[in-house]
This record gives structure tokens, C-alpha cells and sequence, in this order.
């Protein structure tokens, strides 16, 4: 009887302890400049650390060859170019700056990743945020020689350009092109289930053991989430979003998206949303189609071949595109735009 | 009265009740949302954050929802009984509220059990 | 032609004598108001348990079974969900209640079925009900409050049970 009861009793505290394919692995760290987290799903602990581990590395290395200010390869193409000299660039960045070209190109100028001195002038290259706008002359004369990536030929492992203002930042892309690397490495150890989520941009693969991904979507207002959405297996979401880096000066908000075409903050949007596979693309399209403002933002995302977008105007009115609305799940209907 | 079999039978009860609040009862501090199904299957996600009435229709009628400092209850329901309706509020993960003859089921879910990863 | 006549066997009389008493327990029971759908004190089980105890497993599954029957006919819910859920707790507890007096017999007491049947009723109602109105994880939130109750009113069923056990003479 007794030993009935015991049998009893431990099966019950066995159903309570549960099975290691039906947990989720989180891990968070800081490299390529921000902080990375990784939620794998579908395997052993031991196979989750090792994948965590190998990715923070190559973030880290990343960071370091592709960063537009820090000493590294991609600082050495830069001042060759200065100098008005061909660049040699090494075979681990030239897919990058092709596709850098490539989506310039197609984005219509929206998306510029040539302009690292529209950056540096207006001080968005250090740790530290700028505190003041630059001269209005200043931008008006970076804007004489504004770079297009239409003048830049990159061929036989060499950068060349007639501009000498062509400085590349890879900002607004490179983390894209490191979270479809990272999503590479994970396949490639055999994890078939994980968000790689880089400073709030993020794709998924597969999905939770009982469940798509779902993710929030921030409120770009207020603490909290504006939506939720279930990712689906290879997709990828950012957003890009005025309250990233900004900073505030006599009273008015600047923040770092610059429109190439003004030189200035680009000002019909606070948020813009992107649902696409390629992490590279989103990320460069979530700027292009952020700059590209009310009037031009269905074209571009067309041009881009995008058709999930979701972008809030400044007044706190969303809008979508035909494919987004049904993806995403609306928490709050307008944003609340009256506090800040 | 009590056989010792008895005994042992309500011995593994109580354990077995205490084991079903530690599985179901983990409460996980203040809710940010509340998931509304309808018909078991029709969701809808709301934020608590902004105070709001909501009409929710359902297999018999309007169930009238309230959101209210960043609690949610039901306000009216077509149902007889109003067992949702005395349920009253709902403010922290996990808690829940159903109208049954409407079909209308309310549940505080907080942020951190929801989302797999944020986006920003 | 010949007249088929159906003789009542003494079994056959106990058992609708026992389900009576049983149909009038659920029956007074159903009137009390309950802050929960579906939970009732389930006194009836008294019965049900007394005469597992006493008379075997066959008859306290017929006086279980009659009873939903006959109740819910009585009370207008036959065929509702009312009488899904019902149904679905009194075959569960039956189940249960069968097995256990296959293994344990008389080793068990009536307070030990009492808490079985209660328990295993209550499940199935609980299963019912969630297949039946919500399948919503939310509502198995509610299932250690059920329990809870299933446990208390198992107790209280059991030591009424036990107590007439000991008033009937053997």
C-alpha cells in the first residue's frame, strides 16, 4: 500500500520536472557596440552556451573591422579616399560594400551609407552624443558635394571614387548584415529554433518549442508596447526610431536618421517598422524608408521590394501597408504624442 | 474513522493541490496587458495602460469591458449570473476572468511572459 | 402471444432505491446558489460511496450513472452542457473509483474514496469545460481553486459516508 502511494508520489514529481527540449536559453551581452541577445529554443544548454559564446566573438570582431571611426580596415578605406586614392578592400568587407552600394542604389539616395561626414560634422561618430546642431553654413556646404554611391566603383578588390567626401559608415546597415551572419552561424551548428535580437533589431529561425516568436514592438512614446507580432521562421524585424540617439537643443530634438538630402534630421517620422528575410536589407530600408517621409515612403519600399512596413507619423498616426496589417497586432491604436 | 490508506490518500491529495498552485499560480507582479479570446480562439491583446472601455461581443451579446489604472474588469455582460461581473478587478499576471455563456475570457499577462524578445 | 414480463431482481431495486436517494440529494443541491458554475458540494457522492463500500463497484457506478440521468431530466439540462460536464465528472469518478477498488478493496476507507471520486470528478468536469467553452490556458488558473474545493467537499462526503456505513447493519 505504502509503496503504491510512493510510486505515486514520485511519478507526480516527475511530471513536474520538465523536459530540456521545451526550454528557452536566453543570453545577453554587450558587443558591436550594443547589447545582443540571444534566445535559442529546441536544444541542449550545453549547445546553447557554446553558440553564445562563438557569437559574442564574432560580434565582436565584426565591430572592430567594420566600424567607420575606430582604427580598422574599414578607417583605412576611408582616408584613402580622402586623399582622393583607390582603396584596396579586403575580400571579408567587399560583399559588404557591394551590398551597401546595391541598396543606395535602389533605395532612390533615401539610404546613404557614404555619408560619415554628414555624421561626424553633426557629431554622431563618438560615444558620446553631441550637445548642439552644427553652423547651418557648414551642412549647406557638405551638401555642394553631397556623395552618391552611383559615383563610387568598386571592382578588382579596389574602392574608387571622384568625391573625396565619400566616407563610409556602415551604421545603418552593418548590424543587419552581422544578425544575418550570426543566424548563419547558428545554422550552421545545427540550432534550427533562435532570436539574435542586436540592440532591438532582430530575426528569428523557427520558433518556440510550443509556438511561433512572438515579439513586442515598442511604443515609441511611452514605456511599453504598441504591438505584437508572431514571427515567422527566417524573417527579420527592425525598426528604426527617432528616440534611439537624439538629443535636445533649445528645446527642439534632434536625433541621429539624417535625411542626405537636407542634412538634417529627418522629420516626418518617429518610428518606421520593416517585416523582410534579408536582415541586411531591413535594416538599410527601415532608415531609407524613415528619411524618405510621408510623401515618398510607399515608393521607396516599393523600389526597396518591401511589403511589410509600418511607419508612425510625428503626429502619432500609424500606417501599414495591406501585408503589415495583418501581422501585427495593435496594443494601442494611435501613439500618445503630447509628451515629449 | 480514518484507515491508513485514507490517510495516505489525503496526504497525496494535499500534496497534489499544493503542487497544482506552485504549476498554475506563479504570479508574476503587475500585468501590463489583458488577452481577450473570444469563442476560444479570436484574440485580442489590449494594453492596461490607457483607461478605456472596450465591447466585446460575444456568443450572446456585449460584454462590456473596463480598463481602468491599469487594471481591467468586466463592467457589464449578458449573462445571468455575472459571475464576471463579480470577478471584479484583474491586475496581476496570470489573473483571469471568463463569461462563460458570452464566451469572453480575460487574462493579465506582464510583459516579460509574453514577448520572446522586444523590438525597437 | 405471450406477455413479456420484466421481473424487478432485488438489485434492481436497490439500485433505484439508492439512485432515488441520491437523485433527491443533487436535486436539493442544484438549488442552493454556488459562487462557481459547476461546483456543487456533491453530497450526492455520498451515496455513490456508501454503496461502493457496501454493495460493490457495479451498483454505486448504476446509482452514479441514473443519477446524472434522472437529475438532469428532473432539473431540465439533459443534454446541455451542464449535463456534458456532469456526465463527464460522474464517468471519470466511476473510472477511478473502479480501478482503485480493483487494487485496494476494503484497505481504502470511505473518506479515501470520497476524496478520489471528488477529485476524479471534478477533473473531468473541469476537462469538459475547457474543451467544451474556452480552451484558454487562463482557465487552468482556476483548476487549483477547483481542486481545492474537490478536496474539501471529498473530506466532508467521505466522513458522512463513513458515518453511515457504520448506522447500516452488515
Amino acid at each position: 500500500m505504502k509503496k503504491i502511494i510512493g510510486l505515486l508520489l514520485i511519478s507526480l514529481l516527475l511530471c513536474a520536472c520538465s523536459d530540456p527540449k521545451q526550454e528557452v536559453h536566453k543570453y545577453s551581452f554587450f558587443a558591436f557596440g550594443t547589447i545582443i541577445e540571444l534566445t535559442i529554443s529546441g536544444v541542449e544548454k550545453s549547445l546553447a552556451d557554446q553558440a553564445a559564446g562563438e557569437l559574442e566573438t564574432d560580434f565582436e570582431r565584426m565591430h572592430k573591422d567594420w566600424h567607420a571611426w575606430n582604427p580598422g580596415p574599414l578607417v583605412t578605406i576611408n582616408e584613402h579616399l580622402a586623399r582622393g586614392e583607390a582603396a584596396p578592400v579586403s575580400e571579408d568587407l567587399m560583399p559588404l560594400l557591394i551590398k551597401a552600394k546595391q541598396l543606395a542604389l535602389i533605395s532612390g539616395g533615401t539610404f546613404n551609407p557614404a555619408i560619415g561626414g554628414l555624421l561626424e560634422l553633426w557629431g554622431y561618430h563618438g560615444d558620446d552624443p553631441p550637445t548642439r546642431p552644427p553652423e547651418k553654413e557648414t551642412i549647406e556646404d557638405y551638401l555642394k558635394h553631397i556623395p552618391d554611391l552611383a559615383d563610387v566603383e568598386i571592382s578588382d578588390g579596389l574602392v574608387r571614387t571622384d568625391n573625396s567626401s565619400v566616407q563610409f559608415d556602415l551604421g545603418g546597415f552593418a548590424k543587419g548584415y552581422g544578425i544575418d551572419r550570426a543566424i548563419d552561424h547558428l545554422k550552421a551548428l545545427g540550432i534550427e529554433n533562435a532570436i539574435v535580437n542586436a540592440g532591438g533589431d532582430l530575426k528569428v529561425i523557427g520558433q518556440r518549442y510550443d509556438r511561433p516568436w512572438r515579439i513586442g514592438i515598442r511604443n515609441p512614446r511611452k514605456a511599453g508596447v504598441m504591438a505584437s507580432l508572431d514571427v515567422n521562421d527566417g524573417e527579420s524585424v527592425f525598426t528604426s526610431g527617432d528616440y534611439e540617439r537624439y538629443f535636445i537643443y533649445e528645446g527642439k530634438r534632434y536625433h541621429h536618421i539624417l535625411d542626405p538630402r537636407t542634412g538634417y534630421p529627418a522629420s516626418d517620422f518617429i518610428s518606421v517598422t520593416i517585416i523582410t528575410e534579408d536582415a541586411a536589407l531591413a535594416d538599410a530600408a527601415a532608415t531609407a524608408v524613415f528619411v524618405a517621409g510621408i510623401k515618398d515612403w510607399q515608393l521607396v519600399a516599393d523600389r526597396m521590394g518591401l511589403n511589410k512596413v509600418m511607419v508612425v507619423e510625428k503626429n502619432g498616426v500609424i500606417h501599414m501597408t495591406p501585408e503589415m496589417k495583418p501581422r501585427m497586432q495593435m496594443v494601442v491604436e494611435t501613439i500618445n504624442v503630447q509628451d515629449r | 474513522m480514518f484507515k491508513t490508506g485514507d490517510k495516505l490518500v489525503l496526504i497525496s491529495a494535499l500534496v497534489f493541490v499544493g503542487w497544482l498552485y506552485g504549476q498554475f499560480w506563479f504570479s508574476d507582479g503587475r500585468g501590463d496587458f489583458a488577452q481577450i479570446t473570444i469563442d476560444g480562439k479570436e484574440q485580442q491583446l489590449v494594453s492596461l495602460a490607457e483607461n478605456k472601455i472596450l465591447e466585446m461581443r460575444g456568443k450572446t451579446g456585449v460584454s462590456e469591458l473596463e480598463i481602468n489604472d491599469g487594471r481591467i474588469r468586466f463592467k457589464h455582460s449578458p449573462c445571468p449570473n455575472q459571475i464576471c461581473v463579480h470577478a471584479g478587478w484583474l491586475e496581476h499576471g496570470g489573473e483571469f476572468a471568463a463569461c462563460l455563456p458570452n464566451h469572453v475570457a480575460v487574462e493579465i499577462v506582464a510583459n516579460n511572459t509574453l514577448f520572446d524578445s522586444i523590438n525597437f | 402471444m405471450s406477455t413479456l414480463i420484466l421481473q424487478p431482481s432485488r438489485e434492481d431495486y436497490l439500485i433505484a432505491c439508492l439512485a432515488a436517494f441520491a437523485i433527491m440529494i443533487h436535486i436539493f443541491e442544484a438549488a442552493i446558489p454556488s459562487p462557481f458554475p459547476g461546483v456543487k458540494p456533491g453530497l450526492a457522492n455520498v451515496i455513490t460511496i456508501a454503496s461502493l463500500l457496501v454493495f460493490g463497484w457495479k451498483i454505486a457506478a448504476w446509482i452514479s450513472f441514473l443519477r446524472v440521468l434522472v437529475g438532469s431530466l428532473m432539473i431540465g439540462t439533459f443534454l446541455s452542457p451542464t449535463f456534458a460536464m456532469s456526465l463527464a465528472g460522474a464517468i471519470s469518478s466511476i473510472f477511478l473509483l473502479g480501478i482503485c477498488w480493483k487494487i485496494f478493496g476494503h484497505r481504502l476507507g470511505a473518506i479515501g474514496y470520497s476524496i478520489l471520486a471528488a477529485f476524479a470528478h471534478m477533473a473531468g468536469q473541469f476537462l469538459m469545460a475547457y474543451l467544451l467553452f474556452i480552451p484558454h490556458p487562463g482557465l487552468l488558473k482556476l483548476l487549483p481553486i477547483f481542486m481545492t474545493l474537490a478536496l474539501v467537499f471529498g473530506l466532508l462526503s467521505g466522513i458522512i459516508a463513513a458515518a453511515m456505513i457504520r448506522k447500516v447493519p452488515h
